[in-house]
C-alpha cells in the first residue's frame, strides 16, 4: 500500500487531531453516501457518520495502512450499522449478512415511502435512481462499493467480512436485481 | 440464435462487470451483440444503470464535516485526559501485584521445613 496509507496509520497512532479533520473533510461524501445506500435513511446516516470517525479515533491504532484507509472506515461504519441494527431486533450476524436470506440489512420500512428514494429524488429523479431503492440494501450495497466507490473485489471482501467467492455471487445478484428494477421501472 | 446463446451473453454482460472477461469470450459476446438487439439493450441499460449509480448526487447535510470535527476531537480531548488516570491505574496495579508476588514467595519460603532450606 502506499504512502498515503502509511502516514494515516501513523497519524491515527498518534490520534493526530489534524490529521483526523482532514479525514474527515476528504471521505466526508464518499462515507455519507455510502451509508445513505446501506441504512436509506439521511438522518440515520448523519448519525453514524459521526459515529464512524469517532470510533476511527478510538480505534485507528488497529489501522496498519496495509489497506486502502476508506476500505477500512467503510468496514468500521458497516459494523456499527450491523451492531446497531442488532440491538434493535436480535438476529445473529449469519441472517444480516447472509445473502440468501430476504432483504437483510434492509433497514427501512418497505410500507413507508423511502427516505432513500426522497434523498435522491431531490437531486435526481431518473429511473435509475428510483430502482436502486427497490433492491435489497445487501445487494445495493455491493454495487455502491464496486460501481461508486470503485473497491476491488478482494478489497469489498475485507468490507464485508466475506469470502471472495460471497462478494462475486452478491455482485451478480444486485446486477441481476438492478435490471429487474429497471425493467419493472419501465414496464 | 438460440435461448442459450442469450443466456450466456446476459451471464458474460454480468462477468465482463464483476469479474472481467477473457479476450475470447469478449469476441464472442461483441458478435452476438452485433447481431441481438435484445441482448446489446440489456448491456446498454445495465451500463446506463450503473453510470446512473456512480453520478448519483446524495447532498451532504450542512455542516456535517464540521460538527463531526468537533466531536471528535472533544472525545480526543476525553482520551487524553484519561490517559494519565489510567497509566497510574496500570502502575499501580503493577506495584500491587509484585508485591503481592514478592510476599507470596517470603511466605513460602518461611513455610519451608528446616530440611528443605538445609538441603539448598
Amino acid at each position: 500500500m502506499g504512502d498515503e496509507a502509511k502516514t494515516i496509520a501513523r497519524g491515527l497512532q498518534k490520534r493526530d487531531p489534524d490529521l483526523l479533520d482532514r479525514l474527515i473533510e476528504q471521505y466526508q461524501y464518499r462515507l455519507f453516501r455510502y451509508l445513505v445506500y446501506v441504512t436509506g435513511n439521511k438522518e440515520r446516516a448523519e448519525d453514524f457518520f459521526q459515529e464512524t470517525w469517532i470510533r476511527v479515533l478510538e480505534r485507528g491504532h488497529q489501522y496498519d495502512g496495509k489497506s486502502k484507509f476508506e476500505a477500512w472506515l467503510f468496514a468500521i461504519a458497516r459494523h456499527l450499522v450491523i451492531d446497531w441494527q442488532r440491538s434493535k431486533k436480535p438476529q445473529s450476524l449469519d441472517t444480516l449478512t447472509d445473502p440468501e436470506q430476504e432483504h437483510p440489512l434492509q433497514l427501512v420500512n418497505e410500507k413507508e415511502p423511502s427516505p432513500l428514494h426522497q434523498v435522491l429524488s431531490q437531486e435526481n429523479e431518473e429511473t435509475v435512481q428510483a430502482s436502486l431503492q427497490k433492491i435489497p440494501a445487501i445487494y445495493r450495497e455491493v454495487l455502491v462499493l464496486r460501481f461508486q466507490e470503485e473497491l476491488q473485489i478482494d478489497e469489498m471482501a475485507g468490507v464485508l467480512s466475506v469470502p471472495l467467492s460471497t462478494v462475486k455471487s452478491r455482485l451478480y445478484r444486485g446486477l441481476e436485481a438492478l435490471r429487474g428494477a429497471l425493467q419493472g421501472g419501465a414496464a | 440464435m438460440n435461448q442459450e446463446s442469450h443466456a450466456c451473453a446476459k451471464q458474460l454482460v454480468a462477468q465482463e462487470l464483476v469479474e472481467g472477461l477473457s479476450q475470447a469470450e469478449h469476441d464472442w459476446l461483441t458478435a452476438h451483440m452485433q447481431d441481438c438487439m435484445r441482448c446489446a439493450e440489456l448491456a446498454r441499460q445495465t451500463d446506463e444503470a450503473l453510470r446512473g449509480l456512480r453520478t448519483a448526487a446524495i447532498p451532504l447535510p450542512h455542516g456535517l464535516a464540521s460538527r463531526t470535527q468537533f466531536r471528535v476531537r472533544l472525545r480526543a480531548q476525553e482520551l487524553r485526559e484519561r490517559e494519565p488516570k489510567r497509566r497510574a491505574l496500570w502502575l499501580a496495579c503493577a506495584a500491587l501485584f509484585a508485591a503481592a508476588v514478592l510476599l507470596m514467595e517470603n511466605s513460602r519460603k518461611g513455610d519451608q521445613p528446616d530440611w528443605m532450606s538445609q538441603g539448598s
